[in-house]
């Protein structure tokens, strides 16, 4: 039995045998993140940073690296902005519940978060009486850089500007760097969900210039319940503990303790050292396979897709989200039939054509649900996708959508 | 759509055995339900479940696929109808079991999935002794029966009739011996013992009970258990028959070569020919037939 892809990614990826297109929802993981996973749990399998042994020294000396490589894979040389969570949702949960918000306090987001980015704001709006604004997206579902600035124009109390860099709907990428320079002209603190953005582009949060940035290891050849809050470290040395006990504090006494240093601070408890190993592990070989290229890479097979389907598109059987050029939209390519349902299509791919892609509003309900639109077809694409699944991809459709002729 | 209306059904049964399937049984109890109340259903299981169908056939068959999508509600139609005329079926044959021990009701003999090997259906043949007549439990009657002529209880707070009709060579009126036993035993009915002799050349054994009950009736009753429980083969055995009546303390030996005794097994005969009694055991409980060996439930629900 094979049990790698040889086609794509020199036989780096597991043979599932379908069409794997639902990587903005879960990578698949290259066999370098695999075996690093492997190494730990056989080679070293120690805690860290509390035994003296050569197990567990081994295992610092990992984590530093693998903390050094994520912090580099972001663009930062400092590895203590690096908070190591389960995931963007917990990095998100983190700002949110460490940021002294008061009544009367503006969050701002776009009008197409996940729900990682929209429900800690509704609960700080039906908790501590905060404001929270979305802004509304352009026709196109491109960010809305006028309807942004006056939002910041008009509203005083604005605290945290807190959006998506790549959208998981659309694919679409938002100008981070200039949301995040109109924000410090006001001195607002920017925020950025990054879990759709770091898998497929080159990320570099000192030029962003963004303050805090999450994202998770699942989406970018990672392994699951890994994930990174990036926070500047002024910022993060003055924010409170999050979750805290053991590896959080220096010391203690039945009444008090010293707070950690970074990045330990925010870390709680016995990490996920698999996970992290595993984490730097898909950044190095993201950046040996080099983002760029991966970007153009999906924006090619895009393409395919998306002329593949120009007629369907064209003549109403298929509504695109977001803009017609696959070139805006990473590699996202999400539809819905205005006659069929988007879970029917898409059981119709796995059972009919082994083609795997999400069905339903994505986490997204807030932008399904205000425009009254009951789910779509996401066809997500990743560096070991092939033309021919594109392609195949497409035939799918096409043959899907004459059932109802 | 109607489709969940199949699938409430084979969940709730696959349910039983893999909780993968509880939750869609979950939802196929919701979905009938609102369907039942002219309400969309809300779970989306209907396009879950014809999407399943169809793709897996489009695997293998994308014109048929094809076909079975684009008529779907018209297949959903169809197998709900068989359902529900399966469902009605199966359950009227399970009742049918229950009351008669045959699926297709008290005077059938035909094929019974809950008795498949047809044994509570069969009978030892009497067409050399009764040919001739219909074989046919409904053609059963009692209008001509002359109970006097055979082995009798009367009881004199007999609320119940049973006439038995067996033989002691019989295979399936042995099997049904035990049920016999307990209705001639029963307080609150009248009983008659007809036997017959399923080979025309048998008639020791007819002809010795027919003197004992005319000697004792008391021991005939104990002549007719014993017969039934020696060997088939020697129940004709004279040898034997003489030891039976000797042990009874009952003298037959100038009775069973008599004419009058002659003469009383070919009016027995005859007279039983007027039932139309086609095979053994033949069980007339209050006037209703049962032919073959039933289970013991048939024949005691018929008591009053």
């Amino acid at each position: 039995m094979m049990l790698f892809k040889k086609k794509s990614s020199a036989g780096d990826f597991p043979n599932l045998g379908v069409t794997y297109l639902d990587s903005a929802c879960m990578s698949l993981r290259p066999k370098q993140v695999i075996d690093k996973i492997s190494e730990y749990y056989l080679k070293y399998p120690a805690c860290s940073g509390r035994s003296n042994h050569a197990l567990s020294r081994k295992l610092d000396l990992e984590l530093l690296e693998a903390r050094k490589k994520i912090a580099n894979f972001i663009g930062t040389k400092n590895p203590k902005e690096i908070i190591i969570t389960k995931n963007t949702t917990e990095g998100m949960n983190l700002i949110a519940n460490t940021i002294d918000f008061k009544k009367g306090d503006v969050v701002v987001t776009t009008d197409k978060e996940h729900n990682s980015n929209l429900i800690p704001w509704i609960k700080l709006v039906n908790e501590k009486g905060i404001k929270h604004i979305p802004i509304p997206s352009n026709e196109d579902n491109t960010f809305n850089l006028e309807a942004y600035k006056i939002i910041l124009e008009e509203e005083k109390n604005i605290k945290l500007v807190s959006v998506v860099h790549v959208s998981n709907i659309d694919g679409v990428t938002n100008p981070l760097k200039e949301i995040t320079q109109i924000a410090h002209e006001k001195n607002i603190l920017v925020l950025a969900d990054g879990a759709q953005a770091t898998p497929h582009k080159q990320i570099n949060v000192t030029e962003l210039d963004v303050d805090f940035y999450a994202f998770s290891g699942h989406k970018m050849l990672g392994p699951s319940g890994i994930g990174v809050l990036y926070g500047k470290e002024a910022l993060l040395k003055e924010l409170p503990q999050f979750i805290v006990g053991g590896e959080t504090v220096k010391e203690s006494t039945y009444a008090s303790y010293d707070v950690e240093d970074l990045p330990e601070k925010f870390e709680g408890g016995l990490q996920d050292y698999a996970g992290i190993l595993g984490l730097g592990e898909a950044c190095t070989y993201l950046q040996k396979k080099g983002l760029d290229s991966i970007s153009s890479h999906e924006q090619k097979l895009n393409k395919i897709i998306t002329d593949g389907l120009q007629e369907e598109l064209d003549n109403g059987d298929l509504i695109l989200i977001g803009p017609r050029d696959p070139s805006l939209r990473s590699g996202i390519f999400n539809v819905y039939s205005p006659t069929m349902d988007a879970h029917e299509i898409a059981q119709l791919l796995d059972k009919a054509y082994n083609v795997a892609v999400r069905s339903g509003m994505h986490c997204v309900h807030s932008w399904f649900n205000g425009r009254k639109i009951n789910g779509s077809i996401r066809a997500s694409l990743y560096v070991y996708n092939t033309e021919e699944e594109a392609h195949a991809f497409v035939k799918a459709m096409k043959e899907i959508l004459r059932l109802q002729k | 759509m109607v489709l969940c209306f199949i699938a409430l059904p084979v969940f709730l049964i696959l349910g039983i055995f893999s909780a993968k399937y509880r939750q869609l049984a979950k939802e196929s109890i919701r979905c009938v339900f609102l369907k039942a109340t002219f309400r969309p259903c809300d779970v989306g299981l209907d396009t879950r479940v014809k999407a399943s169908i169809v793709g897996n056939v489009m695997r293998f068959n994308k014109t048929l696929g094809r076909l079975i999508y684009k008529y779907f509600i018209v297949f959903s139609w169809i197998f709900t109808i068989l359902l529900v005329a399966s469902t009605y079926y199966t359950a009227a044959g399970g009742i049918n079991y229950y009351l008669y021990g045959n699926c297709n009701g008290l005077d059938s003999t035909d094929f019974c999935l809950f008795d498949p090997s047809g044994h509570n259906s069969q009978v030892t043949d009497l067409t050399a002794v009764c040919g001739g007549v219909p074989k046919e439990p409904k053609s059963l009657t009692l209008d001509f029966f002359n109970s006097s002529l055979y082995y009798q209880i009367d009881r004199d707070e007999a609320i119940n009739e049973v006439v038995i009709v067996g033989c002691y060579e019989c295979k399936y009126t042995r099997d049904t011996f035990d049920v016999i036993q307990e209705l001639i035993a029963e307080e609150t009915a009248d009983v008659t013992f007809a036997h017959l002799p399923i080979h025309p050349q048998n008639k020791q054994s007819s002809n010795y009970a027919n003197c004992v009950y005319e000697q004792d009736q008391e021991a005939f009753w104990e002549y007719n258990q014993v017969l039934f429980n020696i060997p088939i083969n020697q129940t004709e055995n004279t040898t034997v028959l003489n030891n039976v009546v000797d042990q009874l303390g009952v003298n037959v030996s100038s009775c069973v070569s008599s004419n009058e005794t002659i003469v009383l097994l070919d009016e027995q005969i005859k007279n039983l020919k007027t039932t139309n009694v086609y095979g053994t055991p033949s069980i007339f409980i209050n006037g209703e037939a049962i032919v073959g060996p039933k289970p013991r439930r048939v024949y005691m629900r018929l008591l009053d």
